[in-house]
């Protein structure tokens, strides 16, 4: 056999082992970001990393008269007061009910800053941005304008949800 | 020379503590004329507007446990609102006050409910009497055209 042979395998392996390399390239340069996974009911949710501040166990909320129904309340934060919202209520479904897992997630969006209640808090994670689909067509209008889009976490479809979004939306329903 | 603006005390104010169902109201005493036991106000047979009807608390009319009433005197007219259970009367100093967060701040429906004092820490729904006074009057005007 000749040195100058150019097998058609050697060929393919070494445009297999090329690609790879590729591919390992852009994953590494793939943008990374920051996601905090919740749970309302049976459906997952996230919210950007970034817009998350921090996250409480359920306070004693004060009712707050003459307000929209999905704003439950006020809490003393350290001797900060926010408001707590209910996502599903906003959205016209089921009232959030609160457990030992229920947590409130305290958001802060173009200097908005609000508590929303949640079931769990699942996880957070780092995912990549190429990861995060367009939402589904089928979303209604009012939905669709605060969710940024959707992704695969454990087999669970998760809606992700733009804080600043929500609400400005939620200050334009009244 | 001293101005309405220098007389105003920005320490705090001293504040009549009520409850209304599970929700802690507080009012300035300084804008509060008398408070009056119901029994002792139904024999002056004025009328007097019950809280919840100027800003509802439940889907239905709440029953009072210790119904009250107070008395305000706003720009010479007086206007009479009855609460419930006053609690306490105790000074809420300015480093305890706060404004609404945004949300609630931009969707609320009455200005005179117009932000939270910390009283042990627990939040407090403070009333301008004048403000809650000014709607009342407001409320009877468009009621007689």
């Amino acid at each position: 056999m000749e040195e100058t042979d150019n097998y058609k395998s050697d060929r393919i392996l070494e445009e297999i082992h090329k690609r790879k390399d590729r591919n390992l390239e852009v994953q590494k340069d793939e943008e990374k970001i920051k996601l905090v996974v919740f749970t309302l009911g049976s459906h997952y949710y996230a919210l950007h990393g970034d817009s998350v501040k921090e996250i409480l166990t359920v306070l004693k909320i004060v009712r707050v008269p003459a307000t929209p129904p999905f704003i439950l309340g006020i809490i003393n934060v350290r001797g900060d007061i926010q408001s707590v919202i209910d996502v599903n209520l906003f959205m016209g479904q089921s009232p959030t009910q609160t457990s030992v897992h229920s947590r409130i997630v305290i958001a802060e969006k173009n200097g908005i800053r609000s508590g929303i209640i949640v079931d769990t808090v699942q996880d957070v994670l780092d995912t990549p941005k190429n990861s995060i689909q367009k939402p589904i067509s089928t979303l209604n209008d009012t939905i669709r304008y605060f969710v940024d889009g959707e992704f695969s976490y454990r087999h669970h479809n998760v809606t992700l949800l733009d804080a600043g979004k929500l609400f400005e939306k939620m200050t334009e329903k009244s | 020379m001293t101005t309405a603006l220098q007389k105003i005390n920005i320490d705090g104010f001293k504040a009549l503590v009520f409850r209304m169902q599970d929700i802690q109201f507080a009012a300035d005493l300084e804008q509060i004329n008398e408070l009056h036991e119901m029994p002792q106000w139904q024999k002056t047979e004025e009328e007097a507007v019950p809280l919840d009807r100027l800003i509802p608390l439940t889907t239905i009319p709440i029953v009072y446990k210790e119904p009250h009433v107070i008395t305000i005197n706003y720009q010479g007219t007086r206007v009479s609102v009855q609460i419930d259970q006053p609690e306490d009367i105790t000074f809420i100093p300015i480093d305890a006050i706060r404004s609404f967060p945004p949300l609630v701040d931009n969707l609320r429906q009455h200005l005179w409910l117009w932000g939270v004092g910390l009283i042990n820490d627990k939040p407090v729904l403070l009333i301008d009497c004048h403000k809650m006074a000014a709607e009342c009057l407001s409320n009877q005007e468009a009621a007689w055209h």
